[in-house]
């Protein structure tokens, strides 16, 4: 049931005229206009249920007994397996065994070329060929190498020269700090927030270029809602979007979260410097209203 | 304007804080749907 509270100090029952929507549609549920939310399968789900630009979320776990079931203590050989361990656990989903070197590569393959996992029903982008394991890994490695030179190349263009943001020096010690943050397995936690309170030389802190490729409060708002949030939250820059929860206060303001940055020249040539500014960079709102 | 933040509302940030930290802490907390580390 979903009450909304008005200021007038009136509550009402607005279940039936109330949006729903749930983190995995039709995996662990289904949930219908009146708010009833039913099984589908075991697991855990998140039901984000929308009236006007107010927003309330559930979370619900359905259990289900397996017979036989028993938990096989799996170590936690990467951080963001940390918070899934015990939700696995109570839902009786056993985590999977490590894959072979075999298929690392083929799945890595496949994602830097598609940009997808592989899938059963699909013919296989990359297939290992019959040669020994050694020599499978050791050409798969070269392969991967040399197409990760021609995407730095790809990104240094389209970075420095096509978008004029950053300039190469800046691009390759942030691309350096990215690389570097996700071979020490740094949490996404940790992460977002060393990248989005990065302030100082762009040089000296590399995740402060963030904030140079980022130059304006709108485009620091969507460049975040994409990277953090994983949606393109644009359309909510002048008018609410009649199914997505994300409303135009949303838009402006995380938008204010990022109008006191600002930016000076650094000590040497090309070199900027991220601060707190006092002066405020008021992000203009779009005339069109909800 | 101040910070909006989903299931949040507007937030109150003193002058002298850096806004970013308080939307960097609203990101990564535990009890928000929308943090990376959830999803």
């Amino acid at each position: 049931m979903v009450l909304a509270h008005f200021t007038d100090g009136s509550i009402r029952d607005v279940t039936p005229i109330t949006v729903y929507s749930s983190s995995a549609p039709n995996q662990s549920a289904t949930w219908g206009d009146n708010g009833v939310v039913e099984k589908v399968a075991r697991g855990e789900t998140a039901i984000l249920a929308r009236y006007l630009d107010k927003m309330a979320t559930s979370y619900i776990t359905f259990l289900e007994d397996v017979p036989g079931f028993a938990w096989n203590n799996a170590p936690e050989r990467i951080s963001s397996t940390r918070s899934s361990m015990p939700s696995s656990s109570s839902c009786r989903f056993l985590p999977s065994d490590l894959c072979s070197d075999e298929e690392f590569l083929r799945r890595r393959m496949s994602t830097r070329r598609a940009g997808c996992p592989p899938s059963k029903n699909r013919r296989p982008i990359w297939r290992p060929r019959t040669r020994t394991s050694a020599d499978q890994f050791g050409r798969c490695a070269r392969r991967i190498r040399r197409l990760r030179l021609v995407l730095d190349a790809d990104d240094r263009r389209y970075s420095a020269v096509e978008r004029q943001k950053l300039n190469p020096t800046g691009v390759q010690k942030f691309r350096l700090w990215l690389y570097e943050s996700v071979r020490s397995d740094k949490p996404l936690n940790q992460f977002a927030r060393e990248l989005l309170t990065a302030s100082g030389s762009a040089y000296a802190n590399p995740a402060a270029n963030y904030w140079r490729a980022s130059r304006d409060p709108q485009d620091a708002t969507e460049t975040t809602a994409q990277l953090f949030l994983g949606i393109r939250i644009q359309c909510a820059k002048c008018h609410n979007h009649p199914f997505e929860r994300w409303t135009q206060d949303n838009y402006y303001g995380i938008g204010a979260a990022f109008v006191r940055i600002g930016r000076k020249a650094g000590s040497t040539a090309d070199e900027e410097v991220v601060f707190v500014s006092k002066r405020v960079k008021s992000p203009s709102r779009a005339p069109a209203s909800r | 304007m101040k910070p909006h933040l989903l299931l949040k509302g507007d937030v109150d940030v003193p002058a002298d804080r850096d806004r970013r930290e308080v939307f960097a802490e609203w990101l990564t907390a535990d009890d928000n749907p929308s943090s990376p580390a959830r999803r």
